[in-house]
């Protein structure tokens, strides 16, 4: 676990640099004009991976856990890390455009299916070691 | 070599209970089988016994398994010496030169190797998911898809996880019997 979580912080790192690379491309920026949203950025990607592993471990896999509870939680991280990343790229001014509202609504229905199928995969191990134990 | 018991309830709880100190433990699927009179029915090859002769099945079985399969391991925590009942054993762990045992209660530091540990467990029961883990199938209570093909499983009543490694992903598939 301690390999795969430094590679997740790696990871993690990676995919913050391409994103504020990206923003200053798209916004016609010089790259590394302003280093402190570099930063930011790998330190917005790190804390979301964290959060995305403890919620994946200690939530959505655990059986004790209600549907609704980790579908709830799924929606609110997603929202969460959506809007603070937007909030700090452009500002409270955002909250005017319609456009985040509905990129939101997208998002969400965008990664409704993607739990469905976890379950789906995760109900099918379950019924295989269910009959494995039963078996014995 | 697997042994199967095949009786009535009550006679098999009688059995279990006079093998505790043996260290045997019975299979579904055997390699023979130990059947009450009158239930010979499709469970060969088999020793027949009968119900009041249970004396003489258990000096019988002492002759024909003279190695049985261990049923408890010897853990050390802190000072103290621990036997361990294999069924209460999560998994377990090579890490830092030494084993580990896991169980619900805590974790124990066994004396022999990784893979003299696994030589004496049910190997329908264990089964090695990296270089560095065995577990105890019947304490997974979930299996999940996990970052690069891997598999992250969960245990009941802790909230251990442990991963399966590339490599091995494919014999626990057909451990589990998917493939």
């Amino acid at each position: 676990m301690i390999k795969y979580n430094l590679k997740l912080l790696l990871y993690a790192i990676f995919t913050g640099l391409v994103i504020a690379f990206f923003i200053d491309w798209i916004s016609g920026n010089t790259f590394l004009e302003q280093p402190l949203s570099y930063v930011f950025s790998i330190c917005i990607a790190v804390i979301t991976s964290i959060i995305i592993e403890l919620l994946y471990i200690k939530v959505l896999i655990r059986k004790h856990i209600s549907m609704y509870i980790k579908y709830i939680s799924v929606y609110f991280i997603t929202l969460f890390v959506y809007i603070s990343g937007n909030l700090f790229f452009r500002g409270i001014g955002i909250f005017l455009m319609p456009k985040l509202y509905i990129f939101g609504i997208l998002i969400l229905i965008f990664i409704t299916p993607m739990i469905h199928l976890l379950y789906k995969r995760i109900a099918e191990y379950d019924r295989f070691l269910e009959i494995k134990k039963d078996k014995r | 070599m697997k042994l199967g018991l095949v009786c009535q309830h009550s006679t098999r709880e009688k059995i279990i209970n006079k093998c505790k100190h043996m260290g045997i433990t019975f299979y579904n699927n055997a390699d023979i089988y130990l059947v009450e009179q009158g239930y010979e029915n499709n469970h060969i090859p088999c020793f027949v016994f009968r119900s009041n002769e249970l004396d003489k099945l258990i000096q019988i079985m002492k002759l024909i398994i003279p190695k049985a399969q261990t049923n408890r391991i010897i853990g050390l925590e802190g000072e103290t010496y621990h036997i361990i009942d294999i069924f209460d054993i999560l998994y377990f762990e090579a890490r830092s030169s030494f084993v580990f045992c896991k169980t619900k209660k805590g974790e124990y530091k066994i004396k022999e190797k990784l893979y003299e540990v696994e030589g004496k467990l049910p190997d329908d029961q264990f089964i090695r998911i990296s270089r560095s883990f065995i577990v105890n199938i019947d304490k997974v209570s979930t299996i999940a898809p996990w970052f690069n093909r891997r598999l992250l499983l969960t245990f009941d009543d802790t909230e251990s996880t442990v991963e399966v490694s590339k490599n091995y992903v494919t014999a626990f598939k057909t451990f589990l019997g998917m493939r």
